[in-house]
């Protein structure tokens, strides 16, 4: 029978030599897993298929490998369709505030449709004269048509569908852009807009698309906001666009009724409205404020000092960033 | 025959030398671009017809038409819109005006001047 302290010194030497012998398959499973928490989810720790607690080990390490692929993906495939739900999202706020826009949209093509209409009745008339003395009349048909066609792009600039592409721009840009929409409208509801844009603004890295978009929802509501107001109330927007840091602020404001205190804590919620049914959505301001997250900045509402609603929208200029 | 004097107020240069082309037909026509200048006009020479865009800044046709109301009674006023509202139908006839819509054309505009006029004494 062998002396008990001779077997427990040879057990000892034992554990020893497989300790050294795990080290290093230990550390490719580590290297594996390392790879893993790097994101490299095809890393997989080599196995002998032997069973011993090392294959064992090898196998659990490389299943969860696989299972984390599986979830990664899953979640990769479930952010692409909330990217493309919230795209449509957009698209259809869009058309719906376009919708609404209809009206004013047929009221500026009428302008120069009259020019057109009461030149070519004209020119007929004198039908003994020459084309030179027709220039003038053919001439402002030119113009009203040219005008015309400025109108119809503008409503299909604004309907087409788009992702979210960032280059520099004129700050002034999308609200230009939006009030080539909404401007005549809001003239012909009786409303003084007055705009102030601050001289030499940076350039912005925006989509102006989905800006003009912001600027739409926000000049929509506040005409809006003034046609609810008695026929004798005066009906002002005021604009301005300046720097505050390294951010650009637009505001608007209007001399409308305001936003109720109750109000102010859902006016971004998805189809809240205070409009008559038909009227609005209620997706304007939350799609809107979308926009404005997306270009990293923020959109808020409060108080004009006449008591009406205050809009402001703070977009980064990002002057280091590459477009995207 | 006696020659109209008609003032021409709108603020979409287009619209405003169709309507002077229109008007001049009718006698002599001058054209101002914006209320504050065609009150400036209106204070200066006497004119039988004015015809008035209504939406411009102020101020606007309406405000015109009830300056005219008040200082020239004998002036007819044409007020042209193409968004008038209920509201302002009952002001527009309040303040003795008449109301042409857009889009008219050249018949159109031609029989609200001479509806107008008819109304009117030539001086």
């Amino acid at each position: 029978m062998a002396d008990p302290s001779e077997r427990a010194a040879g057990d000892a030497a034992g554990r020893g030599d497989v300790a050294a012998d795990l080290e290093p398959a230990l550390g490719r499973i580590n290297e594996v897993l390392l790879s893993i928490a790097a994101g490299r989810f095809d890393a997989r720790a080599e196995r002998d298929y032997s069973g011993d607690p090392l294959d064992v080990l090898a196998f659990l390490v490389n299943a969860s490998a696989e299972e984390v692929a599986r979830l990664v993906e899953a979640l990769r495939h479930e952010r692409e369709e909330l990217s493309r739900a919230q795209q449509q999202l957009v698209q259809s706020a869009k058309l719906a505030a376009l919708g609404q826009l209809a009206g004013g949209v047929a009221h500026e093509l009428n302008q120069p449709l009259t020019v057109i209409r009461t030149l070519a009745q004209l020119i007929p008339e004198h039908a003994e004269a020459r084309v030179a003395d027709h220039v003038a009349d053919l001439e402002l048909i030119g113009k009203a048509a040219e005008r015309m066609g400025h109108i119809v792009d503008s409503v299909r600039t604004f309907a087409r569908q788009s992702s979210f592409k960032r280059r520099r721009i004129e700050p002034a840009l999308p609200l230009a852009d939006a009030l080539e929409l909404l401007g005549e409208q809001i003239k012909q509801h009786g409303i003084d807009l007055d705009l102030t844009v601050a001289p030499e603004l940076p350039l912005l890295l925006g989509d102006a698309e989905r800006l003009e978009q912001v600027f739409v929802n926000l000049l929509a509501n506040a005409r809006d906001a003034l046609d609810a107001l008695p026929a004798d109330a005066p009906r002002n927007i005021r604009i301005a666009v300046e720097q505050d840091g390294a951010h650009i602020r637009y505001t608007v404001e209007d001399s409308g009724g305001g936003i109720l205190p109750e109000h102010a804590a859902q006016i971004f919620e998805p189809f809240f409205t205070t409009k008559a049914l038909g009227r609005g959505t209620g997706l304007g301001l939350s799609v809107s404020q979308g926009i404005v997250a997306e270009h990293g900045g923020e959109l808020c509402c409060g108080s004009a000092p006449t008591g009406g609603a205050r809009f402001t929208v703070r977009i980064p200029i990002r002057s280091d960033e590459s477009e995207a | 025959m006696s020659v109209w004097r008609i003032l021409v107020v709108d603020d979409d240069e287009l619209v405003r030398r169709v309507v002077r082309r229109i008007a001049a037909e009718f006698g002599d026509a001058v054209a101002e671009a914006e209320g504050a200048g065609a009150l400036r006009a209106l204070e200066r020479d006497v004119f039988d017809l004015v015809i008035s865009d209504i939406r411009m800044t102020p101020p606007d046709g309406l405000e015109l038409a009830a300056w005219v109301q008040d200082h020239r009674p004998d002036t007819c006023v044409l007020l042209i819109s193409g968004f008038a509202r209920p509201e302002d139908e009952s002001a527009i006839a309040g303040l003795g005006a008449t109301l042409l819509r857009k889009p008219f054309d050249a018949e159109a505009l031609r029989t609200a001047i001479g509806a107008a006029l008819s109304r009117c004494t030539p001086r």
